[in-house]
This record gives C-alpha cells, sequence and structure tokens, in this order.
C-alpha cells in the first residue's frame, strides 16, 4: 500500500513555509501544548462544576481540615515553578552552566511536592480521613489524586530533561524546557486554585 | 519533545511500516480496520437481539440488556472513531497539502489506545456485560455487582474502555487541530480547505473541550464503584438485603455531566459526516458547493449551541420547567445550522446533473435520512412532546436515523469514494448500487416503524412486552422490525465481500477517477510514504471548481493556476487571489 521513499526524499515535513520547518514543528508543539492545556483545564471545570453542585444538593457538607503538609507542598511546588523559569531565562541568556542547576533543582522539588502530597495523604489517612468519609474528603483524594497524575507527568519530563541537560551535557533543549515551563507553571496554578476551591 | 516528529525515514521492517506505524496514512487504514471488525460484531448482536424480539423469546431479559449495552456501546465507539479518525488520519494530511500530522508519534499512540478501549470493550461481553446501557446512568451503573448482572466488574472494563476512549480521542484532536492551523501548503488559505478538512477540524475541537468533561465523569463513576464514594449514589439505597453505604449522592449530576459531554457528541459523530457528505456530493453533483462561507459558520454555530443543549436529555429528570423551556428554545436554534446544511445540499444539487456513483448514492441517502432524523428532532426538542416520548421508542428512531444510520451512510460514502486512492482499486458499482438501496430501505423501514411504536407508548430497553395490554399493536411491528432487520443486517455481506473482493481483484484504479478537485487526487496510487514525492504543490483555488464554462474539462484542480472562485467569493464570482 504505501511505496518506498523515493532516495533522499524531502523528510516528513512541509518544505515550502518561507520561515523553515523547524519554525513550523515549534509552533505545532507551543499550541499541541496549549490545547492539552485546554483539554485538562475542561477536565477540572468538570469536577468544579461537579463540586458546586454536589455541595448544592447536600444538606450538610462537613469540611474536613487540609492535610498539615499543604501549605508546605504547595511552597514546594511553587518554588520549583520558579526556578524553572530562573533555568530557562539563564538558558536563554546564555548560561546554560547555571541553568541546568536550576533545572535539576526544578524536577527535584516537583519529586519533592509529589512525595509530600503521598505523605500527606497519609496524614489524613492516619486522621481517619478517607477517600469515603464525606463528599468534602472524597473530593479531596480525587482533585489531588488527579492533579497528581499531572504534576507526575510534569516531573517525568522535568528529570528527562535535567538527565539529559545534565549527564549528557548534550545541547541545551531551548524548545522542550519552554514547553516544560508553561507546563508546570499551569500544573502549579491548577493545583493553587484546587488549594482554593477545596478549602477557602 | 521536538524529536518525536523529527523527520523520519521510511521505515523498513514489515512491524514498523504497518503495525506500530507513524505513518498517518497506515492509521487511518488501520483505524477503519478496527472499526469495521466491531461494527461488524455490534451488528452481529442486533441480530440476535432482534431474533429475540420480534421473532421467538431466545434470550433472558438481562442477557438482552447487556446486549443491548454492549451493541450500542460498540456502535457509539465506532461512529464516533470512523469518519474523523480513520478517514480525516488519511486524508486530512492529504487534503492541506502536509507530509505526516504533526504529532505522528502520538498519532500512532492514539490508534492503539482507540484498539485497547475497543478490546476492553469487547472484553466485558465476555465477563458479562453490563446492563446499564449505553448512557450508564448511576445508581445502576454506580454500585457494583449487587446491581445486577454485569455491574460488576463487566461495567468496570465498560468504564476503562470509555476512559481509553477519551485518551485517544483528545490525542488524535491535538493532532487534527495542530496539522490543519500550522501544516497547510502555501495558498491553502482556511476558506480554501475542502469542506471535509472543515469538519474534522470541528470535530476536533469539540473532542478537545467535551471528552475531558466524560472523563472527569467517569473517573467520579469510578470511585462510587471502587472507592465507596457518593458522588452519584444516593442514600438509602436498598440492594441485595442490605442498605448500601453511600449517602446522599446525585444520580442527576451524573447525568449532567454524561449530556454535556453526550449532545456534543453527537456532533461530534455528524459534523465530519456531514462535511465528508457535502464534499463528495459537490464532486458528483458538478457544481460547487452552494454557501462555502455559510456552511463554516454553521459549524461554528454547532459548537457553540452543542454546549448548551444538553438539558433535552433530561426533560423528565425533575428539572424546572424554566430550565426545560429554555432548553427547549435552546435545542430549536440548532435547527438553524442544520438548516443552512441541509439547503446548501440541496441547493448543490438543485438542477445539477448528478452522477448516480455508489458514494454519490450514499450521499443523498444521507442527506434524507438527516433531514428525516432531524425533522424528529424537532418533536423531542419541545419538551411538552418530549415528556411522552422520552424513553420510548420514538428516541430508538430518532437516534438510529441520525447517530446511526446517517453517520454510517457517510461512512459509506466515503468508503466507496475514497477507497481507489487508500488501496488503488475501484469497488463494484453494481453491488454498492444494490447495497445502498436494501440499506436505505431497510433503515426507513425498521426506523420509521419505531417512531410510530414511540406514538404507542413503547418504552426503550424492554426486553419483553407481552405482558403489557397496550402493546398488544407492537407485537406485529416488532415482528416486521425484525424481519427487515434481518434482511438488512444480511445485505450487509454484500458491502463486506465489495470490500474485501475489491481490496484483491478491484480493477485498477486511474489517480484521479472520479474528476476531482483536492489534493490527494494529484498523488499516485499508491501513495508514497511521504505523500508528496518533491515539493509540496502550491494551492490555487478553492476544491469546488466544477462546472467550468467553455474548456475540455469541468473542473479545475486546487494545484490549477488561474482565475479562480473561492470559499469566500463563493460560487460564480471568478478573481484573481490566485497566489
Ligand atoms: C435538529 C436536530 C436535532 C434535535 C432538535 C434533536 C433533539 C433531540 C432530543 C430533544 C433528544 C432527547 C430525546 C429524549 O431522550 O427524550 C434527542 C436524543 C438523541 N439525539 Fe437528537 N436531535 C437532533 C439531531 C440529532 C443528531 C444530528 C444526532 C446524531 C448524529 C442526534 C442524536 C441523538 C441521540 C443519540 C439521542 C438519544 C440519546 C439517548 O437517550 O440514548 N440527534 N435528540
Ligand atoms: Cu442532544
Amino acid at each position: 500500500m504505501i511505496a518506498q521513499p523515493p532516495a533522499g526524499h524531502p523528510g516528513l515535513l512541509h518544505p515550502t513555509p518561507s520561515r523553515g520547518v523547524e519554525h513550523l514543528l515549534r509552533r505545532s508543539d507551543v499550541l499541541g501544548l496549549w490545547l492539552t492545556l485546554a483539554g485538562i483545564s475542561m477536565m477540572f471545570a468538570a469536577f468544579t462544576s461537579a463540586y458546586v453542585f454536589r455541595h448544592g444538593v447536600s444538606a450538610a457538607w462537613p469540611v474536613i481540615p487540609p492535610p498539615k503538609l499543604t501549605a508546605f507542598n504547595t511552597f514546594l511546588l511553587l518554588l520549583s515553578s520558579a526556578v524553572l523559569e530562573g533555568a530557562r531565562r539563564l538558558a536563554n541568556s546564555g548560561r546554560t552552566r547555571a541553568g541546568r542547576g536550576l533545572l535539576a533543582l526544578a524536577a527535584l522539588l516537583g519529586f519533592a511536592f509529589l512525595a509530600g502530597q503521598c505523605i500527606a495523604w497519609r496524614q489524613l489517612a492516619r486522621q481517619g480521613i478517607t477517600l469515603d468519609t464525606n463528599p468534602h474528603s472524597s473530593f479531596f483524594y480525587m482533585l489531588s489524586g488527579v492533579h497528581g497524575v499531572h504534576a507526575a507527568g510534569g516531573v517525568s519530563a522535568l528529570l528527562w530533561l535535567s538527565g539529559r541537560a545534565c549527564l549528557r551535557k548534550a545541547e541545551w533543549p531551548f524548545h522542550a524546557v519552554g514547553l516544560a515551563a508553561v507546563y508546570w507553571h499551569f500544573v502549579g496554578a491548577l493545583w493553587v486554585y484546587l488549594v482554593v476551591l477545596l478549602f477557602l | 519533545m521536538s524529536e518525536t516528529h523529527a523527520e523520519h525515514e521510511a521505515p523498513r521492517s514489515f512491524i514498523r511500516r504497518y503495525i506500530f506505524s507513524m505513518d498517518h496514512k497506515v492509521i487511518g487504514i488501520q483505524y477503519l480496520l478496527a472499526m469495521l471488525l466491531l461494527a461488524v460484531v455490534g451488528l452481529a448482536l442486533t441480530v440476535v437481539m432482534r431474533w429475540h424480539l420480534g421473532i421467538r423469546t431466545v434470550l433472558r431479559p438481562e442477557t438482552y440488556l447487556s446486549l443491548m449495552t454492549m451493541h450500542a456501546s460498540l456502535m457509539f465507539v465506532v461512529v464516533t472513531v470512523t469518519p474523523t479518525s480513520a478517514f480525516g488520519n488519511y486524508f486530512l494530511p492529504l487534503q492541506v497539502g502536509a507530509r505526516d500530522m504533526a504529532f505522528p508519534f502520538l498519532n500512532m499512540l492514539s490508534f492503539w489506545v482507540a484498539l485497547a478501549a475497543g478490546l476492553v470493550l469487547l472484553s466485558s461481553l465476555i465477563v458479562g456485560a453490563p446492563i446499564s446501557g449505553w448512557t450508564a446512568y448511576p445508581p445502576l451503573s454506580a454500585v457494583g455487582g449487587v446491581a445486577g448482572p454485569g455491574l460488576g466488574l463487566g461495567q468496570t472494563l465498560w468504564l476503562v474502555a470509555v476512559a481509553l476512549l477519551c485518551v485517544s480521542s483528545m490525542m488524535g484532536a491535538l493532532n487534527f487541530i495542530a496539522t490543519t492551523l500550522n501544516l497547510r501548503t502555501r495558498g491553502m488559505s482556511m476558506m480554501r480547505l475542502p469542506v471535509s478538512v472543515w469538519g474534522w477540524l470541528t470535530a476536533a475541537v469539540t473532542g478537545l473541550l467535551v471528552f475531558p468533561v466524560l472523563s472527569a465523569g467517569g473517573i467520579m463513576l469510578l470511585l462510587d464503584r471502587l472507592g465507596k464514594t457518593s458522588f452519584f449514589v444516593p442514600s438509602g439505597l436498598y440492594l441485595g438485603g442490605e442498605v448500601l453505604p453511600h449517602q446522599g449522592g446525585s444520580p442527576l449530576l451524573w447525568q449532567h455531566l454524561f449530556w454535556f459531554f453526550g449532545h456534543p457528541e453527537v456532533y461530534i459523530v455528524i459534523v465530519p459526516s456531514m462535511c465528508m457528505v457535502t464534499h463528495i456530493m459537490a464532486n458528483f453533483a458538478r457544481r460547487p458547493i452552494f454557501g462555502y462561507r455559510y456552511l463554516v459558520l454553521s459549524l461554528f454555530g454547532f459548537v457553540t449551541l452543542g454546549g448548551v443543549v444538553w438539558g433535552h436529555h433530561m426533560f423528565v429528570s425533575g428539572m424546572s420547567p424554566y430550565s426545560g423551556l429554555a432548553f427547549s428554545i435552546l435545542t430549536l436554534f440548532v435547527s438553524i445550522p442544520a438548516a443552512i446544511f441541509a439547503i446548501s445540499w440541496l441547493m448543490t444539487l438543485w438542477g445539477a446533473r448528478i452522477q448516480f456513483r455508489p458514494p454519490m448514492l450514499y450521499c443523498l441517502g444521507f442527506v434524507s435520512l438527516f433531514i428525516s432524523g432531524g425533522v424528529g428532532g424537532l418533536f423531542n426538542a419541545q419538551s411538552s412532546l418530549d415528556i411522552y416520548l422520552h424513553d420510548t421508542y420514538w428516541v430508538v428512531g430518532h437516534l438510529h436515523l441520525l447517530f446511526a444510520m446517517a453517520a454510517i451512510f457517510s461512512v459509506f460514502a466515503a468508503i466507496h469514494f475514497w477507497f481507489p486512492k487508500m488501496f488503488g482499486r475501484m469497488m463494484n458499482d453494481t453491488l454498492g448500487t444494490i447495497h445502498f438501496w436494501f440499506t436505505l430501505v431497510g433503515a426507513y423501514i425498521i426506523f420509521l416503524t419505531m417512531h410510530y411504536m414511540g406514538f404507542l407508548g413503547h418504552p426503550r430497553r424492554y426486553a419483553e412486552i407481552s405482558q403489557f395490554d397496550f402493546l398488544k399493536p407492537a407485537a406485529s411491528a416488532h415482528t416486521l422490525i425484525s424481519v427487515v432487520a434481518l434482511i438488512t443486517a444480511g445485505a450487509q455481506i454484500l458491502f463486506l465481500f465489495n470490500f474485501f473482493w475489491s481490496l484483491f481483484a478491484g480493477r485498477k484504479a486511474a489517480t484521479n477517477p472520479w474528476n476531482s478537485t483536492s489534493l490527494e487526487w494529484t498523488l499516485p496510487n499508491p501513495v508514497p510514504f511521504s505523500n508528496f514525492e518533491r515539493d509540496i504543490p502550491v494551492v490555487h483555488r478553492w476544491a469546488y471548481d466544477f462546472e467550468l464554462p467553455g474548456g475540455a474539462q469541468d473542473y479545475e484542480m486546487q494545484t490549477a493556476p488561474g482565475p479562480s472562485m473561492d470559499g469566500q467569493t463563493g460560487k460564480g464570482v471568478p478573481t484573481e487571489k490566485s497566489t
């Protein structure tokens, strides 16, 4: 069905645009990223409306206390975001060596956030608050869990990037770091939003 | 990330080329074949169901219900996936003039995840399929095996399949949007896109916005089932001799989430179908599409309205009559974009010298079914009428005319139309024509009779009606439907035979057998790995320059330079805008 390409065929991509193939690829990645964020936002919008609805139909709405680690974890996540932003800017201004360290630090902080969230879950569970304690606890576990999955995706990307930047001494992945930064800031902002939704 | 779609060589090994392929053409064919398989299983289930309902009682009621659930769910996957993921995958990059999708790796992943969704769904048939219908309303679907057969592991697998489908569809959507917006060739302005591309784009945008909502609902339902949460399960349910632990959940919440997805979902199915039909129809009417610009506008109308009408599935859920009225009125507005499409089709056909080849027949069938079904929709959409019609066979008839038959007709049209480009051979016209008539007549007899049964007040999803005196008159209708359904199902063998026989023995196809205009028809058969051998052609006009006066041929391809009509200026106004 599919024929062999001719020798020296021009590759998979569109050769005609005036600004070249690389530019188009990057533009597609950026668009793809923002579309992904739109999809994730829709999901959390749905969760939010479910939260409001479920609250609305309940006679009583017992609220669980936030896990003690919440503030600290939030701090870790936002710090990670800030550090990543620092890495990105340093690298963009040519100081990729310094950028490497910060990139790795951001990844570790992100990892620490995830670990912290697990500990926070355990703390709550030890207080006797579990998934099915009441609707509020259900929402807490579910939302932090789904957020955690998205954060884990981001952490994997950061670990992979910093591995690439530090170990293999490859050229600095400007483009990928830029994408990862946007995603990671989004994950941070989403978490702040969830904390506000659940506990304020 | 950027590596994933760096220029890649044509892979040499069989596995990388045909199995784990990143080539959008192979992926499109994989989607098509996988969905054909699911459709055959789904169809086989209806044969059993119709045998049971209209000829002889052979099933236990719960078995009937699980077959019904599986039939609907399988077909739901088929109609959701096929128009966009099979044909869009193959032809969107070709029609916009790209060498592949923007993210080939993601594309491959989306196919395998979709296949996994299909297989998981089928596996729930083996472990005992759920009886809760394709809408999976809680509490039935939310409390596990105590609620009935298939509601344990079967329902869980069902939910997993839905989740996988969501993931796959979202990955697909990214590709469709990014490819359409970023990888168009020079001269291919948005208003020069073939309408089919607009349809795939619209489906992708809609899917990107609503599949996440279904995922959210699915996660909550899974947690209710597995984690004993109470999102959807109300207090005090007494099942299997005990009171369930759930407290205070709201089954209505699921309905809102499901239908907020579910209504746009019908557009995810029908919009690309409509657009493929529009594209193919212009070709066989040899006429420029009437009102291209308005079609594009109505696509925006569909997406926007699609987000605000979900309540019309919930008129009897106890919502306030004022909300009911609002949803009613908003729903009736949907007839505006729908009517714009219908008018465009009719105007395109008006006075045309139509070539009645099979692709065109299926398009005409589509138009007919779409209008008939849409008229039925106007009844459902009025809350006062729908309180009677809801949950009767009327709705079954309505949804099958549109969601099922119209969508499948567009798929038939697309298969017959693009078969030469996909497989290098022609399908048989005679077989296609016979199959068309059997299927069209069958569809009308079956589903109009169901509308009539709805008027009788026959509830849907009943395995057995002999106990109900008021349904006595429906018994003969059931028999009629069953007989016709068996014949119509049998007629599908004609199609399957035609498809597989033509794959190997069909007449060899020319490069452009239908005298068509869009870019895929500039390519040789088989289409080379990188689509366009050397340079990607520059586009000078829209895809509907048919009916040209003078000249040896009555059409111009999009690559032909010279004055053109395009979608913005509309029919018959030549411009010099070609770049
Ligand atoms: C003018 C156009 C349309 C209107 C006004 C309309 C209206 C409605 C309404 C009000 C219902 C709910 C009926 C009830 O459950 O009592 C309904 C059901 C349905 N419609 Fe439509 N519809 C239209 C077009 C379509 C199209 C184009 C499709 C699909 C391609 C479609 C697919 C469905 C499906 C699948 C259901 C049944 C869902 C279920 O309960 O299982 N409709 N329609
Ligand atoms: Cu609807």
